[in-house]
């Protein structure tokens, strides 16, 4: 799938969850529950290696699934 | 300053009153005379409109039939010091018509101003609405009950009871709606009092209002009378700015506004749910009972409706005591009747008296016969769907009770008298096709019925099949008596009936009727 | 003379064949009082009808005027009785019972006031009873039998209206005034049942008529919906499918396959020719009433249009071949197997319907959890009502509506946001302006003026009128009023919710962002209007929120469902009659599909795949190993399929081809397929791109069961053979069997039974027990055993109800100089979705083409005029429609139907879609207009992108 749809995908999840504590937990459960995993691991992928393009929450979010998916 | 006084009444306008009026005044002024025309209600006597009376120090000198072309004879025979002419009637009040009348709900009629309202207080008007301020709403109801006050346009349905139930009923908003749809033929009270004296109706709503706790009142005027429709107006507009409509009536807190509506032409809409209807911006069609309006009434709320004459009779009751009231009449017919003599009559007009006189001093003394002078026929009382009686009912009383009991009925108090010449086939023919004609359209036996029974009373009249025709219309005459929806159809027979069995000649009937 | 043929032997049952007809409404009254009837004592409630209450104890009284489903009237006479005590003869009706009310319903007297009033009748009444439509259906010939009329004595050539004109205008029914007995019937259907006052009596007395009002009933304000036909007793207003046909002989219980009120109907049949469809007054949804649609608007199921055999063909330049269904489900199957081979297992999918049955697409999702082995399984409702599911889901617990339909009757304030009932759910939109009309305040939150915001009796206390795409600013200004000016319910906030996200949301809504004030300038209606609609909504007793696509299909669907969910829960307004938040469903399965399992992440009854314990229940019954990571939902695949990922795809009765947003997209996607198969009636749009069309049933060959709005369970069952020669849950079997994965049922029972199993809210339903009670309501298990009307009564599904904050993210689609106006889309009442089937009837009469609503300043901006043909453009596609000057929409919003394939609206709608679910923002495009004829022709247009195809 184009990373740009993902891209905007993502971005709208971002700015629909209020920012405090949790958003990250929060945008965390919403791709593992909606999202396909091809969809996730390219997500991953791209923003691994365009960090400076994505906002703290979403590396954050990134950082955390990737963990659990190798955990 | 002389007064002199011309009915603006639309019977009186009817027959040249503004002229005479006009002529009056221009003559005096060119003769530089100082003079006041008041332009009051009619006396209720009609073959002597227009009736110029004129104030002497010995009463109300009056003078009839005036007309305009007249008044320059009028001037130069000193009419205005009540000097006598061909035309003079001498002192109103002596006159015989009047005299012996008992006038409660038309006591000022033809004597005020009717937009006047000091006028109206100097003739004892308010009086009964300031003692109902002064008591409590059961009280008042009690009042009325105790009179026996009856609905006065037709069903003689007990006031007091009425409005107790509407007293007694819990709602956030009750309406008093007047009925004054007078849509009966040779009926002409209800107009003449509203163009007459208008406050003694509104007084006599607001008593029902304090009485039941309505704030709203409506009073439900046919279109065809536009005069009274224009003086209501304007003796309500009147009765705002002195504050005895309003928020506070006579200042007493109580809230009370009244409202004129307009009818739209259709005779059925002066029954009362129909005109309930008709006052809901609907269709004017009548509407089943139960629920009886003082339970559930204009829209949906409980309503005292009353006619003219009942509620203007009111503010009396509250002044002078239900047991004054009580006092006249018969049986269970108390009080006095506006009665209103049409037709081929002599002295056609208002008769105020207490329930009792027989029918045939009520039109032969009172109303002198016909003005044809021919002998009387018949008389049918209660309008175009009353019985007509014939002349083995003069004995019988004027009254709820005894009329039925001669199969009549009093309904609004008309009473149309027809000399020798009427055919009574025609008359019934006209009572169904009367009923056709104003029928809502609702209950079949009144909807087709009428129309069937101008048919069957063509066929009878023309000879066919006599023996059927006269069975089936008394099959028809069941059905609608006892299958219509409301008096509109079930009355109709009444006519019909009443005139076949009196007259069964002028039907051509060659064989017996049952 | 004598009279007409012999009277049949029971009493007339009009409202349908096998229905009792009581004559007046059921007393709800808790008071039962006794009453004789005949000599007999029957005990009955408070405010029966002597009427009813002699019906229900099988002593029936004549009636021509009354029904029970009109309130009584007591013109036609018919029902008189005798009543000790009291005088004359009234109408039993009209006359409630009282305690210890004695009535004689059979005297001589009675009897012969109604042979009398019979003869009136006949007097003005065709005596053509063996020619007439209406033999042996018709009341006045069973009331003449009745009252033992022989002869009428007035003759017949008295005045009368037997050459009284037929006014045949409507395409479905005819108006014979010669045999109307202007019983008023069809003038309170219209009134009462319907609510939309077309009808009216003209005339008084024996000129009275019926009148619609105008020229014609066509030109009238009628809408068809049949009720003034049900109502009438003779054949004065008769279907032309009945006068054409005749009378039908049995009957068959089924719903409606149109919109998601889900309306019971008798579908009548003379042999095994469907003559009408009749409603069922025992049908929970609709009782008796129904609309153009479902009534008249079944004539496309046998329209020549139906396609029913297979047909192939290589490619999709190729003309079609019609083949055997065995070589049609080999070539799909193994075609599949190709492209899994090939591409990998996720390469394929497939797209369940809402408009099917659920044990039809239980099957498919089952085909694809199952045969094909992955989760890449969707449905129609991801482009309507999935920001539902997700909002309620996460704020209740569960993704449906609270209520049944028949809680708003108890209704005292009615929200209606973003819906237009009187158009997409005409049914329930009578059951709503009746509670209107009695005196429920009414708020609309719409950009539209639609036709609640005033039509006869109706006037809504506060119209909303708000830019499309701030319906979210508007619901939390909404919220911050009753949270600032202290309103909130506090007792069942601490009692019902989760504390947490509740003082986390009250901090939030607080805030001066959402304040009235600062909405105003956002959504353009006034902050006091906005107050006044609070105040009202939380201090109104019993305030129920109902709402529709104009909710759901912004890119903030999901956000709005919770804010309205939130709302409902600050006021308490939640788990009782008369309250709730109620989406008013588009598709007549929508509900159904969505408690099947068809999205791609979750199994039967809302359980994520993810869940193990669930997934194992369902690999052990279905005996194969299931993915436990979501599959991919419809843009997904579109979008994947044009990257190459996804390569083959069953389409199950939708046409997202003309459906779906972004109609370029759309078809690009599909072009680039390898396989596109298409189960459908007709060919259509998506067909165009198909490889494989395999012909489906309509619902009046199906059998199984549709969910409405309320979750109510209905009923379909098979009117006539199916057209195809199998039943589509057949087809779908073969399918995947014929990829290998074993999977048979004898019968749809089968197949609910197994949903039963494996569903926990399914438990207590099966075909047997709802042929039993009718319908139900789910969840029905052991806890619910009869269903449940009303949900979250003693707590939340979830346990406590959770507040979600809900900021406001305003759409990146908005206006600007290049696309002045936002266009928005919507329904119209005589046309449906894509207009499959209405198209191919006679409702095409009402509005034969989508047009553009538009404001007069902007028509007149452009030099447009009402009736021009338009070119309407945004920055996806430009398509041509013909403008109609409206005062009901704004200035700077247009408005256009989506029920013709030539206006292809979806031609100009965005890829922006709902954050949460990706249900597309059908209800925000910006775009511009210009006269079509005044420049160069348009380009991409559907017409262009179809000749290319």
């Amino acid at each position: 799938m184009d990373i740009a749809i993902l891209t905007r995908m993502a971005g709208d999840i971002e700015k629909n969850i209020p920012v405090h504590e949790e958003t990250y937990l929060r945008i965390s459960e919403h791709l593992v529950k909606f999202w396909t995993p091809k969809m996730r691991s390219d997500f991953y992928k791209h923003v691994t290696s365009n960090r400076e393009e994505f906002s703290e929450t979403l590396n954050k979010v990134v950082d955390e699934l990737r963990a659990k998916a190798n955990a | 300053m002389t007064k002199v006084f011309v009915s603006m009444d639309s019977a009186a306008l009817s027959m040249g009153a503004n002229e005479v009026a006009q002529a009056i005044a221009e003559q005096a002024a060119s003769a530089g005379l100082e003079i006041t025309v008041v332009r009051n209600g009619s006396r209720g006597m009609l073959w002597l409109e227009p009736l110029v009376e004129v104030e002497t120090v010995a009463g109300r000198v009056g003078y009839a039939n005036v007309s305009a072309e007249q008044i320059t004879e009028l001037m130069t025979a000193g009419f205005l010091s009540g000097a006598a002419h061909d035309s003079c009637l001498g002192l109103v009040e002596e006159l015989e018509f009047l005299k012996n009348q008992t006038r409660i709900t038309f006591a000022r009629v033809g004597i005020t101003d009717p937009l006047s309202l000091v006028d109206y207080e100097a003739h004892g008007g308010l009086k009964g609405l300031r003692t109902a301020i002064a008591m409590t709403p059961a009280k008042i109801v009690n009042e009325v009950t105790e009179s026996g006050l009856r609905g006065r346009g037709g069903a003689g349905f007990p006031a007091g009871i009425k409005w107790n139930t509407v007293l007694n009923t819990e709602s956030d908003q009750k309406y008093i709606c007047c009925n004054a749809d007078e849509g009966d033929s040779g009926t002409f009270a209800d107009r003449m009092l509203m163009e007459g004296d208008p406050f003694t109706l509104i007084e006599g709503m607001i008593i029902a209002g304090i009485a039941v706790g309505a704030t709203e009142g409506l009073i439900y005027v046919r279109s065809e009378y536009p005069h009274a429709i224009d003086v209501l107006n304007q003796a309500i507009a009147i009765a705002n700015e002195n504050k005895v409509l309003g928020d506070s009536v006579l200042g007493s807190g109580i809230k009370f506004n009244l409202e004129v509506r307009v009818g739209a032409g259709s005779y059925v809409c002066g029954e009362e749910t129909a005109m309930l209807e008709s006052l809901e911006g609907k269709r004017g069609m009548v509407r089943a009972k139960p629920p009886i309006p003082a339970l559930v009434g204009l829209f949906g709320k409980p309503t005292v409706i009353n006619n003219v004459m009942t509620l203007a009779a009111v503010p009396m009751i509250l002044a002078d005591g239900a047991s004054a009231y009580q006092s006249f009449g018969v049986d269970r017919s108390r009080g006095t009747q506006v009665f209103q003599l049409a037709g081929n009559i002599l002295r056609g007009g208002i008769v105020e008296l207490p329930f009792g006189i027989t029918l045939g001093d009520l039109v032969n003394k009172v109303g002198g016969g016909t003005r044809s002078g021919r002998p009387i026929k018949t008389v049918q009382i209660g309008g175009p769907l009353g019985a007509y009686l014939g002349e083995d009912s003069w004995d019988v009383q004027m009254g709820y009770e005894s009329l039925a009991a001669v199969g009549g009925m009093l309904g609004h108090g008309g009473v149309v008298v027809f000399d020798d010449t009427v055919n009574m086939a025609k008359q019934a023919r006209f009572a169904m096709e009367f009923c056709a004609e104003e029928s809502c359209g609702k209950c079949t036996p009144c909807r087709i019925g009428s129309t069937r029974g101008v048919e069957v009373i063509d066929r009878i009249v023309a000879g066919e099949d006599q023996a059927m025709n006269l069975e089936l219309l008394e099959d028809l005459c069941e059905v609608m008596t006892d299958g219509s929806l409301c008096a509109m159809g079930g009355l109709t027979p009444l006519p019909v009936r009443s005139a076949l069995k009196l007259f069964p000649a002028d039907f051509g009937i060659k064989v017996e009727v049952k | 003379m004598t009279l007409l043929s012999d009277p049949r032997g029971t009493m007339p049952m009009r409202s349908g064949i096998g229905e009792a007809d009581y004559g007046t409404p059921k007393s709800n009254s808790e008071t039962l009082v006794s009453v004789t009837i005949d000599g007999e004592t029957h005990i009955v409630p408070e405010g029966t009808s002597v009427m009813r209450a002699a019906g229900e104890a099988g002593c029936d009284i004549p009636k021509l005027c009354a029904t029970d489903s009109l309130q009584p009237f007591g013109s036609c006479r018919m029902c008189i009785v005798e009543i000790d005590g009291r005088r004359g003869t009234p109408a039993s009706c009209t006359t409630p019972v009282e305690d210890g009310m004695v009535v004689r319903t059979q005297t001589a007297k009675v009897a012969k006031l109604r042979k009398g009033v019979m003869e009136l009748y006949i007097s003005d009444h065709p005596l053509d009873c063996l020619t007439c439509s209406a033999n042996g259906d018709c009341e006045l010939q069973d009331m003449a039998g009745v009252a033992g009329l022989r002869e009428v004595r007035y003759g017949m050539d008295g005045k009368n209206h037997l050459d009284a004109p037929t006014d045949a205008s409507n395409p479905y029914f005819s108006f014979d005034e010669s045999k109307c007995i202007v019983c008023n019937r069809c003038v309170r259907a219209c009134d009462e049942v319907q609510g939309t006052l077309a009808l009216t009596i003209e005339g008084r007395g024996f000129n009275s008529k019926v009148s619609p009002g105008g020229l014609n009933f066509l030109s009238s304000e009628c809408v068809s919906c049949g009720a003034c036909v049900q109502a009438c007793p003779t054949a004065t207003l008769q279907e032309k499918s009945v006068i054409d046909l005749g009378m039908p002989t049995r009957t068959v219980q089924t719903t409606c396959a149109y919109c998601g009120v889900g309306c019971s109907f008798n579908a009548e049949l003379r042999g095994d020719e469907l003559v009408r469809m009749v409603p069922t007054k025992t049908g929970g949804a609709n009782e008796g009433h129904s609309c153009v649609k479902g009534r008249f608007a079944w004539g496309y199921a046998s329209h020549s249009d139906r396609v029913t055999k297979p047909m192939l063909r290589e490619k999709i330049t190729d003309d079609w071949r019609e083949v055997s269904w065995d070589e049609a489900i080999q070539y799909t199957a193994t075609k599949l197997k190709e492209i899994q081979a090939k591409y990998g297992d996720n390469s394929i999918g497939g797209i369940s319907s809402s408009r099917c049955t659920n044990e039809e697409i239980f099957v498919v999702q089952k085909m694809v959890r199952a045969a094909f082995g992955n989760n890449n399984i969707d449905t129609c409702a991801r482009v309507c009502h999935s920001p539902t599911g997700y909002g309620l889901s996460t704020t209740y617990g569960t993704s449906a509506g609270t209520q049944d339909f028949k809680s708003v009757a108890q209704s005292d304030v009615i929200v209606v946001i973003g819906a237009n009932p009187t158009d997409a759910h005409p049914v329930f939109a009578s059951r709503m302006k009746r509670r209107i009309r009695q005196g429920a305040n009414l708020i609309v939150i719409d950009p539209r003026k639609i036709d609640l915001v005033e039509s006869a009796h109706i006037k809504a206390d506060h119209h909303l009128q708000l830019q499309p795409g701030t319906n979210v600013a508007v619901i939390n200004a909404i919220a911050h009023v009753i949270a600032t000016e202290g309103l909130i319910d506090e007792d069942f906030v601490a009692e019902r919710c989760d504390p947490g996200p509740f003082n986390r949301w009250r901090k939030f809504i607080e805030l001066p962002e959402n304040s009235p004030e600062v909405v105003a300038a956002q959504s353009g209606v006034p902050a006091e209007t906005i107050r006044q609609a609070a105040r009202m909504y939380a201090t109104g007793k019993n305030a129920a929120i109902y709402y529709g696509l104009g909710v759901t299909e912004h890119s903030q669907g999901s956000t709005m469902v919770m804010g309205m969910a939130n709302l409902a829960m600050a006021t308490g307004n939640i788990g009782r009659d008369g309250v709730g938040v109620n989406p008013l469903r588009g598709q007549n399965n929508v509900q159904g599909a969505c408690d099947m399992g068809s999205f791609p992440h979750e199994l039967s009854g809302y359980r994520h795949v993810s869940d193990n314990a669930v997934r194992e229940q369902f690999e052990m019954l279905w005996d194969v190993k299931l993915m436990s990571d979501p599959g991919m939902r419809i843009p997904n695949m579109f979008d994947n399929a044009i990257s190459g990922e996804f390569r083959g795809l069953f389409v199950h009765g939708e046409d997202i081809a003309q459906s779906d947003p972004n109609t370029m997209h759309v078809e690009k996607s599909l072009k680039a397929m390898d396989l596109v198969v298409v189960q459908d009636l007709f060919l259509n749009e998506t067909s165009k791109f198909a490889h494989v069309f395999l012909p489906g049933t309509s619902f009046l060959e199906k059998d199984g069961t549709f969910t409405n709005a309320e979750r109510r369970i209905n009923r379909v069952r098979p009117v006539m053979a199916a057209k195809n020669g199998k039943q589509e849950w057949q087809i779908v079997c073969e399918l995947a069997q014929a990829m290998g994965y074993e999977m048979h049922y004898d019968n749809a029972a089968q197949i609910m039974d197994e949903i039963a199993e494996i569903t926990p809210t399914f438990k207590g339903v099966s075909f047997a027990m709802l042929d039993e009670v009718g319908s139900v309501q789910w969840p029905c298990n052991d806890a619910a055993p009869s269903g449940t009307p009303i949900m979250h009564v003693d707590g939340f599904v979830r346990g406590q109800g959770q507040f979600m904050e809900t900021p406001f993210v305003p759409t990146e689609e908005r206006s600007n100089r290049k696309f002045p106006l936002l266009l928005t889309t919507g329904r119209i009442l005589s046309q449906y979705n894509v207009g499959a089937q209405t198209r191919r009837t006679a409702n095409v009469t009402w509005h034969p083409e989508d047009v553009l609503e538009i404001h007069e300043s902007d028509a007149a901006m452009r030099g447009i005029v009402d009736g021009q043909k338009i070119a309407v453009s945004s920055r996806i596609g430009e398509t041509i429609l013909v403008a109609h000057v409206s005062e009901r929409v704004p200035a700077g919003v247009v408005h256009t139907t989506f029920h013709h394939p030539t206006s292809g609206a979806n031609v100009i709608t965005t890829e922006f879609s709902d954050w949460a679910t990706n249900c597309p923002e059908f209800k925000v495009t910006a775009v511009e207009i210009r006269p079509a004829d005044s420049s160069a022709a348009p380009t991409n247009t559907l017409e262009s992108v179809l000749t290319k195809a």
